[in-house]
């Protein structure tokens, strides 16, 4: 009887051990090494909602060496929903929502643009109408918060420099806090403000998200 | 060019026409028509209200289908209206209307009528979108069985299209129109044979527009575009057999391709009034064998093995454009051998992508899992969870190239030692590795290791009253491979404790609490490796709740509940202490209720206040929320 008892118990556990050790054990799930890094970005302890917006614009002002720092400042569940005539004018429907990834993709795509290698990149938010406190140390809305994100492009050497509003809007940003105790925005809900597009606008075509 | 303002008005006029034909008396209506709209009618109506911090969505939708003397109609209407207070000229209306008229011609030919229009808008203080399409067209569908087992259909239909979009940015209009003339034909088989069990099914489709789009605001000197045909065009073949009772093996290619030119409407003025030409092509196969007994739980066997290849083009918005070919095995097994439950899980995706901005990459998924479940006695069982699960992505560039590995190990126990009391254990370990690989990103490079425990506890008082507690430890080690000064620990204790009671047959008290508490600091390891914690933040976090809940009648619910909140966080390297509280008060309104004659009210009203007592006592915040849902059939 304790042999069978035991044959039950281990009999079971072994096949699914000797299974997963030839997928794991056949260099099927090494992964590679990352390189010395070179440059520094300073970027700030996300322990509020301040430090979190204020990696947000440095993300956005390293451009492709940002990627980590937008990363990070973002929630694994964020999500950017276009404002309705965005949605409507590219989608066809009012609601559309870009993931995490989808966001990331379409600001990567942005600033890959043949056009935009040489410029500079940087993004000014204004206080926000309001904070409201959603739920005590989780979750935080910042009301109707301005934004202006600006290009520079030299031309001709340094002599030549030009400044121009490449998106504008204003945005209910929503914070929560992640497991770790560091805090990311989880959803950004984009607003046209004026004439210029929005960023928005500016990221959704290179983000891949589907159209319906 | 039909008007499109004159399209609802018309599409009501060819319903009332048809309300006035009289059933034929060879097939006197039932009973219950009788009592319907107009007689033979029966209508079913939906809308629904909601209201979420003064933003309001309203959705209305009616539909009818009926059928008399071989005349089918079916007519499906929405239209949806937004606003939003906090953008003081905002309102966005979605509306759609489709109606099919479907009869028999010569007894042998299904011919049917479709009608569709819809219309999109938007408002707000600089924008104004407009989005108004109609389509309409007749299909005839020809059936035709060759023998027994094979039998083929053939639909053939044209129709008219026409979709405008306008867009008004700070008073300056663009947009386009464009109105066409459809073709389709579609043609399909199935064959079932020539063994028992076994089919095949083939479709292909072919839609056709031909049309001349044209901005509404060219730019000077712009020629009108060329007339185009768009088309759209499906391909499948699919085969599918059973062997025997719970064995089923099937697969499937499928090849679909659009050619598509139009207008762009856009704020980019760089691309605004361009003919974009955007050509998609999908080409997949799928197949999958799967196992599964006649009736049984315990075992089940499944394999699928897919690959796909997409290729969009665009002309202007070259974004848009990607390439990628996508293979992938998924592997499921769920069996009962001597006296365990097993199951397993493999996976692996391989997705080669070329896109014009991102460059060329590969991603690959690779995930294995599997569980092992035992039940030890009545009261007593066990479970062993383990799952590795990789993430790596490649691309040209190797700006964008990470690599991710996940671990994760549960051993859990549940053990119900009597009918009041029931318990369970869970002992957790993750580790998560993610590698930037590239010089630029690899400082974001980091390890996350997870150890946990926790316990729950529920325990029956009395008939009653009920407790449950739930206790959960974690501590998070998370470490920077080049930069060991970052390197951190966090450690938190929860307790969560909720009493239930029923104070009445009609009334039900709960008092819930969570008590939060959180290390956090950094460390470093010794030379023996062992880590030492240097705490610098506190955190405490409670919450406390009662929820009063009042129930009069079985369709309605009145309940009332309140939240307090305080956090406390404190800095240890000046022993700084930040205290903040906060509650709220919500009063909530359920009721659900049938409505004679057929159809369901609910309504959900919620009425919350909420202040801000601490660090500073904030202004009181009142909002409602409601949802409301109306579905009712005349």
């Amino acid at each position: 009887m304790a042999g069978k008892r035991s044959l039950a118990c281990r009999g079971p556990f072994l096949v699914l051990l000797a299974i997963a050790v030839v997928f794991t054990g056949c260099g099927l799930f090494d992964i590679r090494d990352p390189m010395q890094p070179i440059g520094e970005i300073v970027v700030h302890t996300p322990n509020d909602p301040d430090s979190v917006i204020l990696n947000f614009a440095l993300g956005i002002e390293n451009e492709r060496g940002g990627i980590f720092t937008l990363t990070e400042a973002l929630a694994d569940t964020f999500l950017f929903k276009l404002d309705p005539s965005d949605a409507q004018t590219s989608y066809g429907v009012n609601d559309i929502f870009l993931t995490r990834s989808e966001t990331l993709d379409g600001w990567r795509s942005f600033i890959s643009g043949a056009a935009l290698r040489n410029e500079e990149f940087r993004i000014v938010f204004g206080p926000p109408e309001e904070k409201i406190v959603l739920v005590t140390g989780a979750l935080v809305l910042w009301d109707e918060v301005p934004y202006e994100l600006t290009t520079t492009m030299s031309a001709g050497g340094d002599s030549v420099v030009t400044k121009a509003v490449i998106a504008q809007g204003v945005i209910d940003l929503f914070f929560a806090e992640k497991g770790s105790g560091n805090w990311a925005i989880s959803r950004w809900e984009d607003k046209i403000d004026s004439s210029t597009p929005t960023f928005g606008a500016r990221i959704e075509t290179g983000s891949g998200h589907p159209r319906p | 060019v039909p008007s499109t303002r004159a399209l609802p008005g018309a599409i009501l006029f060819f319903v009332g026409l048809l309300s006035g034909v009289r059933p034929a008396s060879a097939q006197p209506p039932a009973a219950a028509d009788t009592s319907g709209v107009f007689g033979f009618l029966r209508p079913t109506y939906t809308t629904s209200y909601n209201i979420t911090r003064q933003a309001t969505t309203w959705q209305q939708g009616f539909s009818f289908k009926n059928q008399w003397n071989g005349i089918t109609i079916d007519n499906n209407t929405t239209y949806r209206v937004q606003s939003d207070p906090s953008r003081v000229n905002f309102r966005g209306r979605e509306g759609s209307t489709t109606t099919t008229l479907s009869f028999s011609a010569l007894n042998t030919v299904p011919v049917s009528l479709d009608f569709s229009y819809s219309r999109l808008g938007n408002n707000d203080t600089n924008v104004k979108s407009r989005v108004n399409s109609f389509d309409s067209g007749l299909k005839a569908t020809y059936n035709r069985r060759f023998f027994p087992g094979a039998n083929a259909s053939l639909v053939g239909g044209i129709g008219l299209t026409r979709r405008d979009t306008r867009n008004n940015f700070s008073g300056s209009e663009t947009g386009s129109r464009d109105l066409g003339l459809t073709r389709e034909l579609t043609a399909s088989g199935n064959y079932t044979g020539p063994v028992p069990g076994m089919s095949f099914r083939v479709n292909t489709t072919l839609n056709a527009v031909r049309s001349q789009p044209e901005a509404i605001n060219p730019v000077p000197g712009q020629a009108r575009s060329e007339t185009r045909t768009n088309t759209r065009n499906s391909n499948g073949l699919t085969w599918s057999w059973a062997p025997w009772e719970g064995m089923t093996a099937d697969a499937s290619f499928t090849r679909n391709g659009s050619n598509q030119n139009f207008i762009l409407v856009s704020r980019d003025v760089d691309k605004n009034n361009k003919e974009e030409e955007a050509t998609d092509r999908t080409t997949a196969f799928n197949s999958s064998l799967g196992y599964k007994p006649a009736g049984s739980k315990t075992t089940e066997f499944r394999l699928d093995v897919a690959a796909s290849n997409v290729e969009n083009k665009r002309l202007i918005e070259v974004e848009r454009a990607n390439k990628s070919n996508t293979r992938s095995f998924n592997l499921n097994v769920k069996h009962r051998l001597i006296g365990n439950a097993l199951t397993f899980h493999a996976e692996n995706t391989d997705e080669e992508q070329d896109s014009g901005v991102l460059g060329r990459g590969v991603t690959i998924t690779r995930v294995v899992d599997g569980a092992i479940e035992r039940p030890w006695s009545t009261t007593f069982s066990t479970r062993l969870y383990g799952e590795v699960r990789l993430r790596s992505q490649t691309y040209d560039d190797g700006e964008q190239d990470y690599d991710g590995l996940k671990n994760r190990f549960d051993v859990s126990a549940d053990y119900k030692p009597w009918t009041k009391l029931s318990t369970s254990l869970t002992l957790r370990r993750s580790a998560d590795e993610g590698n930037y690989i590239d010089e630029t990103q690899s400082r974001g490079s980091r390890f996350e290791e997870t150890y946990g425990a926790s316990a729950n506890l529920n325990y029956t008082l009395s008939t009653r009253t009920s407790i449950s507690q739930k206790y959960d430890f974690t501590s998070l080690f998370t470490s920077y491979p080049f930069d060991s000064a970052l390197a951190n620990i966090q450690r938190s204790r929860t307790v969560n404790t909720t009493v239930s009671t029923t104070l009445s047959s009609k009334l039900t008290l709960q008092l819930g609490h969570v008590y939060l508490f959180t290390e956090n600091g950094g460390y470093r390891r010794d030379r023996a490796g062992t880590r030492l914690f240097a705490k610098s933040n506190l955190k405490y976090r409670q919450e406390m709740r009662s929820t009063l809940q009042y129930k009069p009648l079985d369709w309605l619910t009145f309940s009332t509940e309140e939240r307090l909140y305080r956090t406390d966080d404190v800095r240890l390297t000046d022993d700084f202490r930040t205290t903040s509280s906060q509650v709220t008060f919500t009063q909530r309104a359920v009721f659900k209720r049938p409505i004679p004659g057929g159809g369901d009210f609910n309504c959900d009203m919620a009425f919350d206040l909420q202040k801000q007592l601490r660090p500073r006592p904030g202004p009181t915040e009142k909002f409602f929320t409601a949802r409301l849902s109306l579905d009712k059939s005349f």
